[in-house]
């Protein structure tokens, strides 16, 4: 029997990146639940289209119904998106993922639908590749002073270049194929990635060696779906479909944490140097990123509005795991 | 046929200062695009602090030199086919698959010019990532690219038109400006 | 079936359709006629996405460097310099030829700019020397293709840039095959110009003259030292050195030898915007038609079908050689790769074969293709030229062919051959 739902799922990375992990338990999910009634067709990679851009204006003109970008990606488009960018506001996985599964995910989807005219809707935030780092060739980086001068790799995108600059160091986009060169020569002498994509490109062979755990930025994954596609469907399948992405996000969550144990092993294996900052190390982190918050209220549509609402749902979200703390500790 | 010749003289001649305004923006374009570039590595490599927005605008600066140009190319045979088989057919057969090939041509170029207008006002709901523009002004490059391309391939195909139903030495080839490639 | 794309493309290309139109036209009728609506949008996008990308920027500017190298008198200058080095051997002008090309090529990135820079100057002096037509464009046709062999290339920037890898990698690992297939050209020329009694080009050239024709070619000679030096050591990013040899090429050819006027400039300037644009349209519908490769599954089916086959991955590079050398003689070197290369290259690393190593194999193989009929782009430029049909070079050149076709099975069966030079650098 053929299925009354073909769905068209892309994602830019590879099967070894947990947005496939995502898709794959996604797919399971919605084609078992619906008895087959979905049918799941997953492309992955740059096969249909390249990037954040480009897939987001595939998924509006209909040629693409599932889609996940990170916050970088979807920056051209829906630029408040950067939020999610802003560094030291999510504490740890804990907050992320709660904040994440709550209402902050519902105004999100509400302003895309509105910017889209109602053709992509936000369906879940899940994350890909853990937390982003400071990661560098020359030295340990243990306070915001041991960034100055330092030539970091960002992608063409003003938050990142921000927060490079706030830090005092120098941001320099390079784009990611020759990123490997160029560490080993010099062009740059860092960046801001996850554990996973550093090791899988052998950075520390290039002589990325040292990787500050400031986590400062949670990598959200934003699953888009064409809004039409979801809504001609009736509201039982459409059920299925949102459950099935309530799975995708668990796994997402679940995934990267599984994969970096791999990866941090590699790294020292590798002879990375690996520093966790003091709460003190990233307190002033946090407070030398500052200018980079100022900055987004100003210059990025209802930037007070986001940077307020992520402010007090990660603060929400804090208390709520105090309270579970007093119940699970003592 | 005396009517359609009288068009095709008056599409010719709109065709050449089309594409030879065109032209003479690329080039300027191309000169932009060399200083974008020249600029990020004195800042990169002298000043040591990468500017934000030159890989960007340098790529816009590509896509309309080609939009502006790719007509021109177009026009005077940059775009290479394999003419063998072509060259093995009768003299009036040759013509008709010359006559099929471009009004397919023309469809293709008639959806392509459609679809780059839509692209183009959706663009407006797009900013580039590094300075403060709507990409639309960005997108307008195709429907410009496709939309004088199209203009060409009207003219190529009525001048096919006339040298297959008509005498051949009445549709010439427009001239050709003197800086085009033999490709 | 949405896969009878491949053939309505295949038959438009033969009857003479545009590679352009004909990339577009297969897959447009296709999804039309399946009814998948939704993909014609895709298909149009991804012409202007595949566009859109930084690293290609460098095919604008390494056209427009040697357009203003060749108007500059730069290429005479190197022409010159061969001469002194190698003129007076028996093949004198056909080893100039063959080393010009070599020179040329560390300052060009395409094969095109090298017929039609060295032919028109080369292909005169030949005939005037005694060569016939036919051999003398047949040898500019053939030696062109070490053009986007030697670094830097068009053709590697493309494949870099399809399949995500180093362009710096890729430049290291052309060096020596395009040595290759230069000292290659040189020796199957001494075999014919024992055997067809060649004519010399003149005497021996006096050490004096040797060092001012040096000396004229220096600043020339510096520009592959400025470009290759920068993007190996890693000082510039491979799109900033073709600006910078855009500049370069600008400073010693309007102030140090005073070739170029400020008046010719727009015209120069012109000529690359076109050349670059067709290749750039090009870049795109090939990107667009691999879209469609991809929503039909050709793909998977033809890495399934290959694995098959063999699992040895010698026996499938010696098949896979064979299948790259047909496409190459009907398909452009640039969509083949765009089309291909995201098919085969998984393949191949799956079984342990590296990627700088395969993209070698498949640039080589493919700009080798530039120099075979029925498509070969070399050969239309090289007949235009000097005035000769395309069907009479083709065949003069069958002895040079069967030497590129030996160092590709060379460079396929002995990576060492490739790898050396980026392994040396920490490039791969
Ligand atoms: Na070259
Ligand atoms: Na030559």
């Amino acid at each position: 029997q053929a299925a009354d739902f073909k769905l068209r799922a892309v994602a830019n990375s590879n099967e070894n990146d947990e947005d496939y992990d995502g898709l794959v338990v996604f797919k399971d999910f919605v084609e078992s639940r619906s008895n087959g009634k979905v049918e799941v067709e997953l492309f992955i990679g740059t096969q249909l289209c390249a990037n954040g851009t480009e897939c987001l204006q595939a998924v509006e003109d209909g040629s693409v119904d599932i889609y996940i970008s990170t916050s970088g990606g979807a920056a051209n488009m829906y630029p408040y998106v950067q939020v999610l960018d802003l560094p030291y506001i999510l504490r740890d996985d804990r907050i992320a993922e709660e904040v994440l599964s709550g209402d902050f995910t519902r105004e999100m989807r509400k302003a895309i639908l509105k910017d889209s005219d109602d053709k992509i809707r936000l369906m879940t935030i899940g994350n890909t590749g853990g937390w982003r780092n400071f990661a560098n060739t020359k030295r340990v980086v243990k306070t915001p002073e041991d960034m100055k001068g330092l030539k970091i790799r960002t992608v063409v995108a003003d938050l990142p270049q921000e927060l490079v600059k706030a830090l005092g160091a120098s941001p320099t986009p390079i784009p990611w194929p020759e990123l490997f060169t160029s560490f080993q020569t010099g062009v740059v002498e860092g960046s801001k990635n996850g554990i996973t994509d550093i090791m899988g490109m052998k950075f520390p062979e290039a002589g990325l060696k040292n990787v500050t755990l400031d986590g400062h930025a949670y990598m959200g994954a934003l699953w888009y779906m064409s809004n039409e596609s979801f809504m001609k469907m009736d509201e039982e399948t459409r059920k299925v479909i949102v459950d099935g992405f309530d799975a995708l996000q668990q796994a997402t969550f679940a995934s990267p944490k599984r994969k970096s144990i791999q990866a941090y092993a590699d790294f020292k294996k590798a002879g990375g140097n690996l520093y966790v900052p003091t709460p003190a190390d990233k307190a002033a982190f946090k407070a030398a990123a500052a200018p980079v918050y100022t900055w987004f209220q100003k210059n990025v549509k209802d930037g007070e509005k986001w940077f307020s609402l992520l402010s007090s749902e990660a603060e929400k979200a804090e208390k709520a795991v105090d309270a579970a703390y007093a119940a699970d500790v003592n | 046929m005396t009517a359609m010749r009288k068009f095709l003289h008056l599409l010719e001649t709109f065709n050449t200062y089309m594409l030879a305004f065109g032209r003479s923006i690329a080039w300027v374009l191309v000169a932009l695009m060399v200083g974008t570039i020249l600029l990020q590595v004195f800042y990169r490599y002298v000043l040591d602090s990468a500017l934000p927005w030159p890989e960007e605008v340098a790529r816009a600066l590509m896509i309309w030199m080609m939009g502006l140009v790719a007509a021109s190319g177009y026009r005077w045979g940059s775009f290479v086919a394999i003419d063998m088989v072509g060259e093995m057919l009768p003299g009036l057969l040759q013509r008709l698959l010359k006559l099929f090939l471009l009004a397919l041509a023309l469809v293709v170029l008639c959806q392509l010019f459609y679809l780059a207008i839509e692209f183009f006002q959706r663009g407006f709901r797009t900013r580039a990532a590094s300075f403060h523009l709507s990409r639309a002004w960005i997108y307008l490059a195709m429907p410009v690219c496709f939309g004088s391309m199209l203009l060409v391939n009207i003219e190529m195909l009525l001048r096919e038109i006339g040298r297959t139903f008509g005498d051949p030495d009445d549709y010439p080839e427009p001239p050709r400006p003197s800086l085009t490639v033999a490709e | 079936m949405l896969i009878f794309f491949l053939v309505i493309f295949l038959v438009l290309l033969l009857l003479g359709m545009p590679v352009f139109f004909a990339m577009l036209t297969g897959p447009g009728i296709m999804l039309y006629v399946e009814g998948m609506d939704r993909d014609i949008p895709l298909l149009f996008r991804n012409i202007y996405n595949g566009i859109d990308s930084f690293p290609l920027m460098a095919i604008p500017f390494f056209m427009l460097a040697g357009e203003l190298m060749n108007q500059g008198g730069i290429t005479m200058r190197l022409v010159a310099f061969s001469q002194a080095l190698i003129g007076h051997v028996r093949g004198g002008l056909a080893h100039v030829n063959i080393l010009s090309s070599m020179l040329f090529a560390g300052l060009s990135g395409s094969a095109v700019a090298d017929t039609s820079a060295l032919g028109s100057m080369l292909i005169p002096a030949m005939e005037k020397n005694g060569y016939s037509r036919k051999f003398a464009a047949a040898i500019t046709a053939a030696s062109s293709v070490i053009g986007p062999i030697i670094p830097p290339s068009g053709i590697m920037i493309i494949y870099a840039y399809t399949m995500e890898i180093s362009v710096a990698a890729l430049f290291a690992a052309g060096v020596v095959p395009g040595i290759l297939v230069g000292l290659g050209l040189m020796g199957m020329t001494t075999l014919m110009a024992k055997r067809y009694d060649f004519p010399v080009a003149g005497r021996k050239s006096t050490p004096r003259e040797k060092v001012t024709a040096t000396w004229k070619a220096f600043f020339p000679l510096l520009t592959p030292v400025i470009i290759l030096g920068g993007i190996l050591s890693g000082v510039f990013t491979p799109t900033e050195a073709s600006a910078i040899a855009v500049g370069y090429a600008m400073v010693i050819s309007l102030f140090v030898l005073r070739s170029v006027r400020f008046r010719d400039l727009p015209d120069i300037f012109t000529r690359s915007a076109i050349s670059s644009s067709v290749v750039l349209l090009l870049v795109g519908a090939a990107i667009a038609f691999k879209t469609v490769v991809s929503l039909s599954h050709a793909a998977e089916m033809m890495a399934e079908w290959t694995l098959s086959l063999s699992e040895n991955a010698l026996i499938l590079l010696f098949l896979i050689n064979i299948l790259l050398f047909i496409v190459g003689m009907f398909l452009d070197a640039g969509p083949a790769i765009i089309i291909l290369g995201p098919i085969l290259a998984p393949i191949f690393i799956k079984l342990g074969v590296d990627p700088v190593h395969f993209a070698t194999i498949m640039s080589v193989n493919l700009t080798v293709g530039l120099a075979t009929p029925p498509m070969g782009l070399v050969l239309f430029v090289a007949s235009s030229v000097s005035g000769e049909k395309v069907q009479t070079i083709a065949r003069a050149i069958l002895p040079f062919l069967f030497v590129e076709i030996l160092v590709i099975f060379l460079i396929t069966f002995i990576p060492a051959i490739s790898m050396t030079i980026p392994r040396l650098l920490g490039l791969a």
